[in-house]
């Protein structure tokens, strides 16, 4: 079990150093499900591995063996686990659950609030028009998401950069891709490790949207060109603080993507990559294998009645 | 309704939004990039003036046509804060672009013109 939780926790790691560079060339929409499936299956299973291990320490409790009808004994003479170590993974996967509770509420309510917001705003089709002159466009989360643009990035814009502007927005709603951001992030709240691979995810989201719209518009310069120009306008209008906080470090992949022939569905790299997340998951199972018997061999006898 | 002619709705109120003021329907023709037919936008426009989604005056022979856009104060607000808050706020929304330091701005336009 040790082996396999120490390998299991080295599979976790090395998914989440290796992803964001492995997707990198795959079209952005399967890159965007590897790495939200990937992500939050290795936040899962490292949670897992870390409960398990916990668990050969918490289960030495006479309390706790006395409802799970094993002996505290024989399971600390077996346990493969020294007592340290096992308090320490107790430690990780409270903080790792701690951090999902708060990040999900906080989520939640921000989604109720963009939800109140747009509630009472006209909308032509999905979209809302704000009078503001700063340049901006977001779209919300379905169901009933919004794609919402500014007045004053619709004036700045011609009419063919309008139409990659809708068509990028139009794309987020179609494939809702705000919650494969938000699943990403969630993963990436429970095990920081995956803070990139969740940026990774995010980059791959845009990615999705700008490949859609540059099919919509046939042209992908265009969309390069108009990344660009919306890029600029928000520098001119951003806080001088504001910029230095919200670099989008992500808008060079997404340039340099599109001024490239479009990505090409490689169906064996595809493959290779599942098998690799699958192999990942290996240890994981052993875990999961090994922790039950651990428990199975500690139980009790069935008390013998007295004659 | 098909899904074209939800888009092509949302075209014309795009750019009848982008424009200054009110707009005859050959204007919104032009904005749209003048592929369309001028009968198509004319009853797009007559149809979102029936819906309230703008405001048409008769000037002459023809309407001018002015888009209805929200300026609610407090949905304004609100959604301000949205934009200008970090962290989870921000995480919910995808955002187009953001704005980004000199020297990303200046890699950035090197791309695309090496890309020429």
């Amino acid at each position: 079990m040790r082996t396999a939780a120490v390998l299991g926790l080295i599979a976790i790691v090395g998914y989440a150093l290796l992803a964001p560079i492995a997707t990198r060339r795959l079209a952005p929409s399967a890159a965007t499900v590897l790495l939200v499936t990937g992500n939050v299956l290795s936040a899962a299973s490292g949670v897992f591995i870390l409960a398990v291990l916990a668990f050969t320490w918490i289960g030495q409790f006479p309390f706790v063996a006395e409802e799970g009808a094993w002996s505290p004994a024989l399971l600390r003479s077996d346990s493969p686990v020294p007592a340290w170590p096992a308090a320490i993974a107790g430690c990780l996967v409270t903080l790792a659950l701690v951090s999902a509770l708060v990040t999900g509420l906080r989520q939640m309510r921000a989604l109720l609030e963009v939800h109140r917001a747009c509630r009472r705003l006209t909308a032509v089709g999905d979209l809302v028009v704000l009078d503001d002159e700063r340049p901006d466009a977001f779209s919300t989360p379905q169901p009933a998401g919004r794609v919402i643009v500014t007045s004053g990035l619709l004036r700045a814009l011609d009419p063919r950069q309008r139409a990659v502007l809708l068509a990028h927005e139009k794309s987020h709603l179609v494939h809702h891709h705000a919650w494969w951001n938000l699943a990403a992030g969630l993963a990436a709240a429970v095990n920081p490790v995956l803070r990139p691979a969740a940026r990774a995810a995010a980059t791959a989201v845009e990615r999705w949207a700008d490949e859609d719209a540059a099919r919509a518009v046939g042209d992908r310069r265009l969309v390069a060109t108009t990344l660009v120009r919306v890029a600029q306008l928000q520098t001119r209008f951003a806080h001088p603080a504001a910029v230095v906080a919200a670099t989008g470090g992500d808008l060079e992949a997404r340039v340099r993507a599109l001024l490239a022939p479009p990505p090409r569905r490689r169906p064996l790299v595809l493959a290779a990559t599942i098998a690799v997340l699958a192999v990942g998951a290996l240890p994981a199972a052993a875990v999961q294998h090994t922790g039950e018997a651990l428990f199975e061999h500690a139980e009790r006898p069935a008390a013998v009645p007295h004659t | 309704m098909s899904r074209a002619r939800g888009d092509l709705e949302l075209q014309v109120f795009a750019a009848l939004a982008a424009g200054d003021g009110a707009m005859t329907t050959s204007d919104v023709r032009d904005a749209l990039g003048g592929e369309l037919a001028y009968t198509t936008v004319m009853t797009v426009l007559g149809r979102m003036a029936e819906k309230g989604l703008a405001t048409r005056r008769r000037v002459g022979r023809s309407y001018e046509y002015t888009a209805v856009v929200d300026s609610a104060e407090v949905a304004a607000h609100q959604i301000h804060r949205l934009l200008d808050a970090r962290g989870d706020r921000a995480a919910v929304l995808t955002r187009f672009a953001r704005s980004l330091s000199a020297e990303e701005s200046q890699l950035l336009v090197d791309l695309l013109q090496d890309s020429e």
